[in-house]
């Protein structure tokens, strides 16, 4: 509206038009009138009647909320303040300079101020009353929401303007789209970004998929705010693989570099190239990701607590075109992604004890979603051995740990030695009083176990009872309560006299305690319990446990020690213990296993000339898991079944010179081995199918196109996506077809870290392919460096008839536009009422003829 | 607790002095000389003369008007309770603008009309310091009117909502109504007039802030609800199109699809869908010009926005060949009968192959190859990239590769190569038929400058030319080389942004800017390539210096919505972000420097110009099974129940002047009847 308009624009309104009905009480006034009795001049009551009728229409139209529209350049200013990360902190002086200026410059016009970074702040009308946003609130910018914010909060009388003082770099929403539907001019005052020194990983790029063998970039931006010498390192996984030893220089801008690499062992490979040594204020920026898929030979991880002892297998897998990894238990993968990079994981005897329950819950995540295969090879230290009874491992394969246990093995007696002092209290006491059940649990009905709990005295929790009733051993074992001091040998002394009466053939204490004891006689019980064939384990819990005693007990006592960091593996310790103590979970007669179901997978494998394999351990296959070879006895050798999207396979005897030897040199050998490991690993199928993943924003977008070998499209098949979150969690979802032969879906991806894709297709219930893929979210974009963002500035005023970079006195002066102003009338027509009323009143009262 | 807005004006109640003081003021008599008093005095022994307390014989005139004053007064003071200051609301009213909205109903007027109505009521029943702000959510959120109390200015904007043809986006508007009350949650209130046709129903419902209320009725409706086509991979001019037809009604459905092309009808498909049941159809086509593909249903239902679908079909480019031969017939026919071939023959190699296209060189090899796509059959010289050896010994074919493009379709098992000679190459090749000693006879050599496809067979000695294999082998290789990835142009669903790539011939400008800073960066700086040579040598993964980054240039567009709306904008680098798209149909866009008219005249000339640049078009349908399904997704609260809100709650001044205003009637009835003095 121009200034030439605003005449025009004076205009009446009423807001209640239906109040106007309200003026046929006029009519009975005008009866009256004609109907009156009064005897003054007509004259006089002509007056009469106009002033009376010029009240009421008054009031009427008061009532009706007539109102004056009148035009105002008052102006209203809503000025939003970018808080994120990316301002440097110097503009806050800007900042503060440009809102005493419009203070100053004021007048009559209303100032409202609010915050704007990743949310926008409510308005406020004071500068003052903006209270600092948290960081966390700081890694983003949306100045969209800021515009739409300010636009709403206009208020009506005023002519608004929206000022941004930002550097332009919006991380989400469309500024620019959000400034041109707001109808109000948003002048942009430009701040400046962060001008510390700073260097960051700006992007790793790597081709998604490449060929085994085949050699590759990994590109890399390093953006830098300053000239700097520093070094670059790449790490593939956890390893460094860029060697350099001189410092690099980088210029300002971005720089970018290359690094030649190429996969020869693995399925997936993460890269991670990390800036370090050059001035830098930012960390969090400092490290970008990338994930290669190598298409080729399977690749299986083989973990053995004796690496040497599983060449044999590793030889036999290579030369069926598998490509192995033989890692030692510590060398199990601790993160999904290290996972990943396997198609199948193969545990050779590795006990529960050296894997954290997280790594466990990592491995199901990997079987049941992603795909991944797991075959648990027997040993000593394997199964109900390993202390597999009732972990999550044990959830996931296809036999269980426990068994019954046969009349002819000896029966045990058992005492639990537990410290149940105040520094046991917690999650250490629950657990520990979890694993004592568990326990309990495992024993057959011929043995026997007994609970003693210590702190400065010893007390019997449950005496040495028959483990037939495992229902009262369970009920007194819930009953301890942690409080107290800490003295081992009583607990001890009262477990050597109950087990030296008892009469099983085994007898074994298990110690648990996390302090140290009050002094006592512990090589004499421990030497005592020797010669009553009583055997002695201990268990420290923590590293403030005596862990020289414990250790020296447990050599006396030709038991086991433990140091059990995390008191959640306590529970693992003791059913490994009781397992183990039993002696009954290994057959170490020789048998030749016999194939319970058969099955094409060990085609071409003939069992009937398999050598005598030496032992096993004796397991109990799940109902639903397919038994395929069997002992003599009929206890499971090889069972699998299906988890989730994975295999899983149990093998209960091994493959090394223990129990397998003479299998080692039996010609089947490779072939049987990479058969079973074939059929449990993941299937990755990927011929004619292109998967694309895009990212936007908090939002990736994950694009399959699909053509079959005939170079058709596949139309109207299921394609289905598993996600799992960095944090583990799990969606399911199906890819819609957006056209012939492509499929498509998207997911939230707003979360740092990997996300991890297992996509699958099937055509009439047929699979067609399954493949994985990862999408590495890094730092926000907020910390991603750069100069402030000016075209985009420029275009937000551009777009809404703002101003970039104005003044103060810019923004003050007087623009063609107006604004209504909406001045409510009644105070003054019921004013008006009044004074007219009083001249009414006043001719009624006076004969005005008297004087004319 | 009474508070009083303007107690100053209270000082107006002084008028009732000067009331009463006419009422007590004595009049006095006019002397004038009469004849006699006779009469007179009789009157004045009948009327007494009063005292001035007398005067109050009309004591209720004096307190009807004495009232009258006071309730003036005491409506001019604007009293409130402190009760009613409180319960000032804040109102965001969200109205549905979305495609279904635009649904017609049997009163036949649409559903966002119908929404108008009822805002327009709730505006005008807005109580004084009531604040109401107006939100759309077609496709996106958009704030019409921020928080204010008066309502005219709420109408107009009600009035101006302007249809969309996207879906609901009211997530993303529940979101600013939100920011908008966040300071102040207590008596603030989201509504949402809308027909139910919304995904997360479930969610906007469960939020405490937010009432949603109904309008219009289910309907019957048939929609295309998914609208592809592509280019086929196999064939060069074929495509392939996926429609679904979605009958979201109660009641089964029989119609037709028309697919016509350019306008000229390519397929009809009679369709009988079942209530509640979609259709997917997949329907092969061939075209080697392109262009706008319209799929139309033929149905009447209440939304006709879904009813027609638009996606363009990319023109294949003719594929320009040079034909290097002393008169290979063979050759030549094959050459001649591809489809799009333009199809050049001579006797000397040129030093490039086409642009854009490919180079056949039969047995006519320069030593130095050219550059560009070659495609080489028996070479009789050796090159820079191979030399060609002795004939082979046993020119039998003893393995295809199988998985390979170039060699699907074709059975070669035993057929004879006859001329067929050793050839190793300088780079590694990927052979793809081989003899039985293992020697390449067709292999493919990916290059820097254009890949090599080599065939080393005497046409004229072989029987290979009259066998099918032959011309599928040369189709394969040409489609390989052209690189026939099922092209296809993306339709846009409205609601979301759309993704424009511009052009690549376009962004030639900016491409050459990119080679020029990798070329220079080729030669190493004093600093970096120095260190990246000497290292990269040492150990592959070290660091190398690669180039610097590519300069993004921006550019202005100018971009002409189905209906000619025209919408400036610019892009950086090779791909532009418009939207979000709110109108189904036919976008175009336009470098800003090539737009003439910048009028409304002009760009409707321009967007419905015949001869429209489909590499500068995008198509957008509205395709959104969950905005065509004409039925609420949940229980909603019946517009009717609005009017609760609007009852009772006026200012005290108001119903004091209205008081007043009864008042001053019945004092005029009772004064002029004498009923008082």
């Amino acid at each position: 509206m121009s200034k030439s308009d605003l005449s025009n624009r004076w205009s009446l309104e009423i807001t209640q038009p239906g109040m106007l009905w309200f003026l046929v009480l006029l009519l009975p006034i005008a009866w009256y009138y004609y109907r009156s009795l009064s005897d003054f001049p007509k004259w006089q009551r002509r007056f009469s009647l106009l002033f009376r009728t010029l009240i009421m229409v008054l009031l009427i139209l008061a009532i009706a909320g007539l109102s004056l529209l009148s035009p105002t350049t008052r102006q209203f200013f809503a000025i939003a303040i970018d808080r994120s990360l990316s301002i440097d902190s110097k503009s806050q002086g800007k900042i503060d300079e440009f809102v005493s200026e419009m203070e100053k410059n004021r007048g009559d016009s209303q100032i409202a101020y609010m915050q704007m970074a990743m949310n926008p702040s409510a308005i406020v009308s004071g500068y003052e009353q903006l209270v600092a946003p948290e960081e966390k609130d700081q890694r983003g910018t949306d100045l969209a929401a800021a515009i739409q914010t300010a636009t709403a909060a206009a208020p009506p009388g005023f002519v608004p303007q929206i000022v941004l003082l930002t550097d332009g770099r919006q991380t989400h929403g469309d500024a620019i789209q959000a400034a041109a539907a707001s109808k109000i001019p948003v002048n942009v005052i430009p701040l400046s970004v962060r001008s510390e020194p700073e260097v960051q990983v700006a992007e790793a790029n790597a081709p998604a998929e490449v060929r085994q063998g085949e050699p590759f970039y990994v590109e890399t931006i390093i953006s830098s705010n300053h000239e700097d010498e520093g070094y670059i390192d790449v790490f593939r996984g956890d390893i460094l693989v860029s060697n350099s030893e001189k410092p690099i220089k980088i210029k300002e801008g971005e720089n970018r570099f290359r690094f030649r690499q190429s996969i020869e062992q693995e399925s997936q490979t993460d890269y991670v190239v990390r800036v370090r040594g050059f001035k830098d204020t930012l960390l969090d920026n400092n490290a970008a990701s990338a994930v290669v898929f190598a298409a080729g030979k399977p690749s299986v991880l083989i973990v053995d607590t004796n690496v040497q002892e599983t060449s044999q297998l590793r030889w036999a897998l290579e030369e069926q075109d598998l490509i192995v990894q033989v890692r030692p238990a510590e060398g199990l993968p601790r993160t999904l992604s290290e996972f990943q990079k396997f198609d199948c994981v193969v545990l050779s005897n590795i006990p529960a004890t050296t894997m954290s329950l997280q790594q466990m819950e990592i491995l199901r995540t990997y079987v049941e979603d992603l795909g991944g295969g797991l075959v648990m090879i027997g040993g000593d230290q394997s199964f109900g051995l390993g202390g597999y009874y009732k972990t999550t491992l044990e959830e996931i394969l296809p036999v269980r740990s426990n068994f019954d246990k046969e009349k002819e093995k000896p029966s045990l007696a058992m005492v639990l030695v537990i410290d149940k002092s105040g520094s046991m209290g917690g999650e250490k006491m629950e657990m520990a009083k979890d694993a004592a059940k568990g326990a309990a649990e495992l024993l057959g009905p011929k043995d026997q176990l007994g609970v003693i709990a210590f702190d400065g005295q010893s007390y019997w929790v449950s005496e040495l009872h028959s483990a037939a009733d495992k229902g009262y051993i369970i009920d007194r074992i819930s009953t301890i309560e942690a409080s107290g001091g800490t003295s081992i040998y009583p607990g001890l002394s009262d477990a050597y006299e109950a087990l030296v009466g008892a009469s099983a053939k085994l007898k074994h204490v298990i110690l648990l305690t996390d302090g140290h004891s009050e002094p006592g006689d512990f090589d004499g019980i421990a030497g005592d319990m020797v010669a009553a064939r009583i055997t002695l384990s201990s268990v420290a819990v923590g590293t403030g446990a005596d862990q020289e005693l414990l250790q020296k007990l447990a050599e006396t006592g030709s038991g086991r020690f433990y140091l059990c960091e995390e008191a959640n593996s306590i529970p693992q310790i003791f059913a490994k213990e009781t397992v183990e103590a039993s002696k009954s979970a290994i057959n170490e007669l020789p048998f030749v296993p016999i194939m319970v179901r058969p099955t094409q997978v060990l085609a071409g494998i003939d069992l009937e000339t398999a050598p005598f394999l030496l032992g096993y351990v004796i397991t109990k296959p799940k109902p639903t898991s397919e038994f395929i070879l069997a002992s003599e006895a009929g206890d499971p050798v090889l069972v699998w079944w299906r988890y989730g999207l994975g295999m899983t396979a149990a093998f209960t005897s091994d493959a090394k010179s223990q129990w397998a030897a003479e299998w080692l040199t039996w010609p089947n050998f490779g072939p049987f081995w990479a058969q079973v490991i074939r059929h449990c690993m993941r299937k990755s199928e990927s011929k004619g199918v292109f998967v694309e993943v895009q990212r936007n924003g908090n939002r990736s977008s994950v694009i399959v196109d699909s053509v079959d070998p005939a170079g058709k499209f596949v139309n109207q098949a299921t394609t289905k996506m598993t996600v799992i979150a960095p944090r583990l969690e799990r969606t399911n979802l199906e890819l819609e077809q957006i056209a012939p032969g492509r499929y498509q879906a998207e997911i939230p991806t707003d979360v740092t870290g990997a996300y991890h894709l297992e996509l699958s297709q099937s055509v009439n219930s047929v699979p067609t392919f399954r493949q994985t893929r990862s999408i590495v979210v890094g730092y926000p974009d907020e910390l991603r460096l750069g100069p402030a963002d000016e075209s985009l500035m420029k275009k937000v005023a551009e777009v809404s008839g703002g101003k970039y970079c104005p003044s103060v006195n810019d923004l003050y002066a007087n623009s063609d536009r107006v604004a209504q102003n909406v001045i409510p009338l009644w105070p003054y027509l019921l004013i008006t009422a009044l004074c007219l009323f009083l001249l009414d009143v006043l001719f009624r009262r006076l004969d005005v003829s008297l004087w004319f | 607790m009474l508070e009083f807005a303007s107690p100053m004006l209270a000082w107006w109640a002084a008028l009732t002095v000067p009331i009463f003081l006419i009422y007590i003021i004595k009049v006095r008599l006019r002397r004038r000389p009469v004849s006699t008093l006779l009469f007179w005095n009789q009157l004045f022994d009948e009327k007494k003369p009063r005292a001035w307390w007398q005067q109050l014989r009309h004591w209720l005139s004096l307190l009807l008007q004495l009232a009258f004053v006071l309730l003036l007064v005491g409506a001019l003071i604007d009293p409130l309770w402190s009760w009613q200051k409180n319960s000032q609301r804040r109102i965001v009213l969200i109205v549905d603008n979305s495609a279904s909205m635009k649904a017609t109903e049997a009163s036949g007027i649409t559903r966002l009309q119908s929404a108008k109505e009822i805002a327009k009521g709730l505006a005008r029943s807005l109580r004084p310091g009531d604040e109401m702000s107006l939100v759309s959510s077609g496709g996106q959120s958009v704030v019409h009117v921020g928080l204010t109390n008066h309502a005219r200015l709420l109408i107009d904007g009600i009035m101006e909502l302007p249809e969309t043809d996207a879906p609901s986006a009211l997530l993303p508007a529940i979101a600013i109504a939100e920011r908008l009350l966040k300071d102040r949650v207590e008596r603030s209130e989201i509504i949402v007039l809308t027909d139910g046709c919304i995904e997360d129903f479930e969610t906007i419902k469960n939020n405490p802030l937010v009432k949603i209320y109904g309008v219009g009725k289910p309907r019957e409706n048939t929609a295309i609800t998914r609208y592809q086509v592509r280019r086929s991979v196999m064939d060069s001019v074929g495509y392939q199109v996926l429609i679904e037809v979605t009958n979201s009604g109660l009641e089964e459905v029989k119609t037709k699809l028309e697919l016509s092309l350019e306008d000229n009808l390519v397929d009809v498909v009679p369709i009988t869908l079942k209530a509640g049941e979609s259709q997917t159809r997949i329907l092969d086509h061939t075209s080697a010009t392109g262009g706008r593909l319209v799929a139309k249903l033929d149905s009447k239902d209440a939304l006709s926005t879904d009813n027609s679908a638009i996606s363009i079909l990319p023109q294949r480019a003719p594929l320009p060949i040079t034909l290097v031969t002393k008169g290979s017939l063979f050759l030549k026919s094959v050459l001649e009968s591809m489809p799009l071939v333009e199809l050049t023959i001579t006797e000397m190699a040129p030093e490039a192959a086409p642009k854009g296209g490919l180079l056949v060189l039969d047995r006519i090899i320069p030593e130095k190859l050219p550059r560009g796509r070659l495609l080489i059959v028996d070479p009789q010289n050796s090159t820079d990239m191979m030399t060609v050896g002795e004939s082979l010994e046993q020119p039998l074919v003893a393995r295809v590769e199988k998985d390979s493009p170039l060699t699907q379709h074709i059975r070669l098992d035993n057929v004879l190569f006859p001329g067929a000679k050793q050839i190793t190459f300088t780079r590694p090749v990927e052979s793809l038929v081989r003899d039985p000693l293992d020697s390449p006879m067709l292999a493919r050599m990916k290059r820097p400058g254009g890949d090599l496809w080599i065939l080393t067979c005497n046409l004229e000695q072989s029987d290979l030319p009259l066998r099918i294999a032959f011309p599928v082998l040369i189709k394969n290789a040409i489609e390989w080389f052209q690189g026939n990835e099922g092209q296809l142009r993306p339709v846009v669903p409205t609601g979301t942004l759309a993704a424009f790539a511009i052009p690549e011939g376009d962004q030639a400008e900016v491409k050459d800017e990119a080679k020029d800073a990798d070329a220079s960066s080729d030669k190493p700086s004093p600093t970096q390539g120095q260190e990246a040579s000497s290292t990269e040598s040492a150990n592959d993964s070290a660091v190398a210096v690669e180039s610097a980054a590519p300069t993004q240039l921006r550019r202005d567009l100018h971009v002409s919505s189905p209906s000619g709306k025209s919408l400036a904008m610019s892009a950086e680098g090779d791909q532009a972000l418009i939207g979000p798209i709110l109108e189904c149909g036919l976008w175009t866009v336009a470098p800003a420097s090539d737009v003439k008219t910048e009028t409304k005249e002009g760009a409707k000339e321009m967007a419905t110009d015949a001869k429209v640049d489909y590499r500068w078009a995008f198509a957008s349908n509205l395709t959104n099974r969950s905005e065509s399904d004409l039925k609420p997704r949940g229980e909603l609260l019946t517009a009717d129940s609005l009017s609760v809100v609007s009852l009772g709650g006026r200012a005290i001044w108001f119903y004091l002047a209205m008081l007043g205003l009864l008042l001053v009637t019945t004092e005029w009835w009772l004064y002029q009847r004498r009923v008082v003095g």
